[in-house]
């Protein structure tokens, strides 16, 4: 099955292309003596594009998409389904990865399936997948730039279940949330985790960001079992800055 | 490039302020006009009510949340099938950064799976086009008001897919700002345009002598300002209530609105008049707007020229008006926009078509 990952929750903006086995192709392969290494796990990232651009998501998101197929020899329209990452992160730039992944699976009629974000970082640290590029022995916390002073924090056991979070705090917030989840972090990941250590002083291990292998590896058994995908809700974890106006004051400035 | 054949579809993709909009239409033959064949709207105008004018972010989720229903319920009411598609256009400016994105981006992407051409196009643009799949296409040149919450500006169109021109603009806010704003202080809700035109028909339009913007001798013959007028209103209503007197809403409002139409239609005969143009045509969500439409007919005829308002559905922002442009510019067999296309708040009138 070949699988199109996108996550535009941070400034980088991502584009990988995955092959993911089914059951029958796993067995296959088994049977060929064929299960060993890292080939033996249903998922394999074929190709990745990546760029560090705040303001150009909508930009090169595309762009970055048919490079990356093309290298593994596929036009959009082979594509088989999507993965994408659901944030939290920065509202415009996230919802260009959604928009872009949900119209993708409109006009190709595939299965579109969202991931939290922090799942596609966590994903490639704790599991021994093609591409995995960090390791930690114990729970890893996640954390990225929420801006105004605030950090987006999500926690991991040390075999890749989430066990709290997403959730939006001051970084000096951050050692009484893990507490209250009862969580012990023995490493930092994610390109907010320089945001943390000063008050939770812990290896950082990478990636800074969601890779291709993290954020297929999550959707994995949904991809393979053909489920059917939940809606893809952006995690914003704030409401939008409005405030109701009064009548003459505001129109007249006093 | 080569001109798309007459007969293709284009859809086209709206997103740029709190209408998110699909659209499906036919390419015309030379000289002639887009033929509509379908579409949706879904708008998040209820979701601003409670803060008096539109919230970018709030705008922007509402778009990302109706977008693909939106496209396939356009391709259900037009009856055709996503494969009869030959281009994508989409509104890429001017208008709210955050909005303009996520049909930009929903736009590439389905420009890409079918691997079809793909136009970011203007939306003044497209108001303007919106007439000629009613009224078929315009002659040339042509002369609009564009009137809306988010613009007032006078354009002379001498060929809608690439040559347009602003002859004035608004220095300060939009007829449909203050529309909004004049409900505010009246307590009237949001958005203002429907109510105010309502309530006015039962009032005096000669009762209160608000001031007409920008209409002495030594002012820009073509641009508007309402910002005075907003004000003087909202100076007079408290003055109302600071005397304990009660407020005539009906009469302010119908001297309000006088106050607008009679700037607005009287600036548009004049620069017609100036121009030697022959064709005044009235776009935009304010063109739905019952006095508008009266006096503008009624100078036009007095002048001469023959007046064309697109019906009130076409008006407002959507996505027929934008494939409508998209067809006109793929028709000319200009070059498709490239892939690294984005949104451009700020993207001026002439430019049609970006590169
Ligand atoms: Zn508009």
């Amino acid at each position: 099955m070949l699988v199109l990952a996108i996550d535009t929750s941070t400034p980088v903006v991502t584009a990988g292309v995955a092959r993911v086995l089914r059951a029958h192709e796993l067995i296959a392969l088994a049977g060929g003596g064929g299960l060993t290494g890292p080939s033996s796990m249903p998922t394999t990232v074929l190709a990745e594009r990546s760029v560090t651009d705040a303001f150009a998501h909508a930009e090169r998101l595309m762009p970055l998409a048919t490079e990356a197929l093309a290298e593994t020899g596929h036009r959009v329209a082979d594509l088989e389904a999507v993965v994408v990452g659901l944030g939290p992160g920065p509202f415009t730039g996230l919802r260009v990865g959604i928009a872009t992944a949900a119209a993708l699976g409109d006009a190709l009629d595939v299965p579109v399936h969202g991931v939290p974000s922090h799942d596609g970082v966590a994903g490639s640290v704790v599991r021994a997948v093609a591409g995995a590029v960090g390791s930690t022995d114990g729970p890893l916390l996640v954390a990225t730039d929420a801006r105004r002073r605030e950090v987006y924090v999500s926690a991991y056991a040390a075999d890749g279940r989430r066990l709290a979070g997403p959730a939006v705090l001051a970084p000096a917030a951050v050692p009484a949330w893990l507490d209250e989840h009862d969580v012990r972090p023995a490493a930092l990941a994610g390109a907010g985790a320089d945001l943390v250590a000063g008050v939770l002083p812990l290896p950082v291990t990478a990636p800074t960001r969601p890779l291709t292998a993290g954020l297929v590896t999550r959707a994995e058994r949904a991809l393979v079992t053909d489920a059917v995908p939940g809606p893809l809700t952006p995690l914003y974890l704030r409401r939008p800055d409005a405030t109701e106006p009064s009548a003459t004051k505001s129109v007249l400035g006093r | 490039m080569s001109p798309l054949p007459p007969g293709s579809i284009v859809l086209g993709i709206e997103s740029s302020c709190d209408e998110t909009g699909a659209g499906l239409v036919r390419v015309p033959e030379p000289g002639g006009a887009p033929q509509l064949l379908g579409h949706e709207l879904a708008s998040s105008s209820d979701q601003h009510a409670r803060f008096g004018g539109v919230v970018p972010e709030i705008a922007s989720r509402a778009h990302l949340e109706s977008m693909t229903h939106t496209v396939r319920s356009a391709f259900a009411k037009a009856g055709v099938q996503r494969s009869d598609v030959s281009a994508v256009a989409v509104t890429c400016g001017p208008g709210l950064a955050g909005a303009l994105l996520v049909g930009v981006a929903a736009a590439k992407a389905y420009a890409a799976a079918w691997d079809v051409p793909l136009y970011g196009v203007n939306h003044l643009a497209g108001h303007v086009a919106a007439d000629t799949l009613e009224h078929g296409p315009l002659p040339t040149p042509s002369l609009a008001l564009l009137v809306s919450g988010g613009h007032t500006q006078l354009l002379r169109i001498g060929d809608l897919a690439g040559d347009i021109t602003e002859i004035g603009t608004t220095i300060d806010d939009a007829a449909g700002e203050a529309y909004d704003k004049v409900a505010r202080i009246l307590g009237l809700g949001y958005p203002g345009g429907p109510v105010i035109d309502r309530l006015a028909g039962q009032g005096d339009p000669t009762a209160i002598a608000f001031p007409r913007g920008l209409t002495g001798p030594r002012d820009a013959r073509y641009d508007f300002s309402f910002s005075g007028l907003k004000t003087a209103v909202a100076r007079w209503v408290e003055a109302r209530q600071r005397a304990g007197e009660p407020v005539p809403v009906e009469d302010v409002c119908a001297s309000f609105q006088e106050a607008v139409v009679d700037v607005l239609t009287a600036k548009t005969v004049r620069a017609a008049t100036d121009l030697g143009i022959g064709t005044v045509l009235v776009a935009g969500g304010v063109a739905a707007n019952g006095r508008l439409r009266a006096l503008a007919q009624q100078r036009c005829d007095a002048a001469g020229l023959l007046l064309r308002v697109p019906r009130p559905g076409l008006c407002t922002d959507n996505g027929a008006m934008i494939a409508a442009v998209g067809a006109l510019v793929a028709a000319s067999g200009a070059a498709p926009s490239s892939p690294l296309l984005s949104g451009d708040p700020g993207l001026p009138v002439s430019v049609v078509h970006a590169p």
